[in-house]
């Protein structure tokens, strides 16, 4: 297990803030966070490559900061990958056992990598006449023969075309059960990180946004900045008008009108009752006429402002009667062709009430 | 005309400058006074002597600098400023005044007692080394720090996660990786070090079959008004040295040298 505790870095003017995260044994933690919010001086901290003004780094118990990098057992995929050019590929892979003759290695298991990730055909050629996916695979197999079973990768697919990407992604699934790793990686990829982590953290300007189990972050964001980053568009400002065990009843001035919100269980304290709610373009329902509900709540009526056709979605931008902010509604191609959407066209739309997810308000 | 002519014949002109010095030699050339004096014991003593002590010297340059080059490279600390300003110290000051700072040097109280309690420096062989070493000593490591500032860190931080400790992982990484470089650093180094003459002069003196280096010995000659003598001894220096850049770019393939 690996705990980070309260840790602050310095480089140049630039600062990370109280992280903290913990990350269990055979799970894996991606950080996501936009260009220079940090995430990569995060990594290379707990790597031992910066020094930490305080705080504490644990795995297994015992506090590493002041570790000698050789010493911290952490195996590591860099961006660049940093395969060394001078050496074939076999020799990069048993860099470790040539450097580290005296220490007892499982002689069986660099063959178990390499039959894994199918790069057996590859062991004598140079670095340089290796595609980018053979790469990958290489820079993988060097860092797993050190043994550790702790492994650290910086946007591990960054260079790489998407088919690649996503047999690289498999590839690392499969090996981490086989080899029972527990695995820390960065990326600035949503999709990429909702794919390979168990629990995520968002990290912006050297701050922790928040941390969670990767379905509570993608459903209860806890702040506009998360949600922002998540491509939530649709964020409204409220009062809480009234509040059960079960419900939320919120009154949205931008919308000029109550809104009910099924509770998550993550009750949202707000002082004086002033909070943001906000809530998926793909959560909100384009109503037929024909089948309109009249129990059905959150139901407001709209004139189609804007209509952008993507390849397998369309995404409609909708102005609520009364209202001058607008909504972003996704619907699938097939159900646009159905509904025979255009702009200027009037429709009734309702936002899901269990969709619904409130953030603090920190304006 | 155009920019790019312009430009071209700049460069034409360095080559046929240099051309013409080293034609003008072969107007006082006579090949049978070349052959006696190249064959000379005092020659082929000069050579020895230039070939030896610059080895010498270039070996002890590069020793230094290796490790200062790459703490230089790769650390910030208190003073790396301005130690890469002193590494400019050779260019910047004449050799015969590095020579003479060497010279008052062993003349102060600590230098004098270094020469009588440990050994003689001036107007000996040591003086030659020390003269070479000084002068070829900033050199060497400006051009191994720039070999290694190409080498991105990213390979030994990588190696030190794989086990390898700081030592290790620049023995095994870092200097595979820069030996093209090193080797061409060790070859300019040996060439200027071949060469050197204002420094040699000052402290080692001019002392035929004792510290005649070659450069010193073109200009006991032409002071002897021994023109064919000093020829030969030219011929040496600039032969070497064009062999010594010919032959680094075809063996080693560096061609920023």
């Amino acid at each position: 297990m690996l705990q980070v505790k309260n840790i602050n870095v310095s480089v140049d003017n630039f600062k990370l803030k109280k992280i903290s995260f913990n990350i269990e044994d055979k799970a894996t933690h991606v950080i996501i966070g936009p260009t220079g919010s940090g995430k990569t001086i995060l990594l290379e901290t707990i790597i031992g490559f910066r020094k930490i003004n305080n705080g504490e780094i644990i795995i297994n118990g015992k506090d590493i900061k002041n570790t000698p990098i050789e010493k911290r057992d952490i195996a590591y995929v860099p961006q660049d990958l940093a395969l060394f050019p001078h050496l074939s590929v076999k020799d990069n892979i048993y860099y470790s056992y040539k450097i580290n003759k005296n220490k007892k290695y499982n002689k069986e298991l660099p063959a178990k990598l390499i039959e894994a990730t199918g790069i057996k055909h590859l062991l004598n050629r140079k670095i340089e006449f290796l595609s980018g996916g053979e790469k990958q695979r290489v820079a993988l197999v060097r860092a797993l023969t050190s043994e550790s079973k702790f492994l650290i990768l910086d946007e591990p697919f960054s260079a790489i075309n998407e088919t690649t990407k996503n047999e690289l992604r498999f590839l690392l699934k499969k090996i981490q059960n086989e080899f029972n790793l527990t695995i820390l990686s960065v990326t600035h990829d949503l999709d990429e990180a909702f794919f390979l982590a168990d629990s995520i953290s968002i990290i912006s300007d050297g701050k922790l946004l928040q941390t969670d189990k990767k379905k509570e972050l993608y459903y209860y964001p806890t702040s506009v900045e998360v949600a922002q980053f998540l491509g939530i568009n649709n964020i409204f400002d409220a009062t809480i008008s009234n509040r059960t065990e079960s419900e939320t009843t919120v009154f949205c001035k931008d919308l000029n009108s109550n809104l009910l919100i099924v509770n998550s269980g993550r009750n949202l304290k707000s002082e004086n009752n002033r909070v943001k709610f906000g809530i998926r373009k793909s959560e909100i329902m384009i109503l037929r006429d024909d089948l309109l509900n009249p129990k059905q709540s959150n139901v407001f009526n709209g004139v189609i402002e804007l209509i952008i056709e993507k390849v397998s979605f369309c995404e409609i931008v909708v102005v609520p009667i009364n209202s001058e902010k607008s909504i972003l509604i996704e619907i699938p191609t097939y159900a646009f062709n159905k509904l025979k959407l255009f702009v200027s066209k009037s429709i009734k739309f309702t936002l899901k009430a269990e969709s619904i997810f409130l953030l603090k308000n920190t304006d | 005309m155009k920019f790019r002519k312009i430009t071209i014949i700049f460069a034409f002109f360095i080559m046929l400058l240099y051309l013409s010095l080293i034609v003008s030699t072969f107007f006082y050339f006579d090949i049978k006074t070349f052959i006696d004096s190249i064959f000379s014991e005092r020659t082929l003593f000069s050579i020895r002597l230039s070939v030896f002590s610059a080895s010498i010297s270039t070996i002890l340059a590069v020793i230094v600098s290796i490790p200062a080059g790459y703490a230089l490279s790769k650390y910030k600390f208190f003073g790396s400023k301005f130690i890469d300003i002193i590494l400019e110290l050779p260019l910047i000051i004449s050799p015969a005044a590095l020579g003479a700072m060497i010279l008052i040097f062993f003349s102060n109280p600590a230098g004098q007692w270094f020469q009588e309690h440990i050994t003689q420096i001036i107007y000996t062989f040591w003086a030659i080394i020390i003269a070479q070493f000084v002068t070829v000593l900033g050199i060497s490591t400006r051009m191994i720090k720039s070999t290694i500032d190409q080498i991105s860190t990213r390979y030994e931080d990588v190696a030190r996660t794989l086990g390898a400790s700081p030592s290790k992982a620049f023995r095994t990484i870092t200097l595979p990786l820069a030996k093209k470089g090193l080797l061409s650093a060790f070859v300019l180094t040996w060439a200027k070090a071949f060469g050197e003459f204002g420094a040699t002069y000052t402290i080692a003196g001019t002392m035929p079959m004792k510290t005649e280096t070659i450069p010193v010995s073109v200009y006991m000659k032409l002071a002897g008004a021994d023109i064919n003598g000093s020829i030969v001894m030219i011929m040496i220096l600039i032969s070497t040295g064009i062999s010594l850049l010919v032959v680094t770019r075809l063996v080693i393939g560096v061609s920023n040298i």
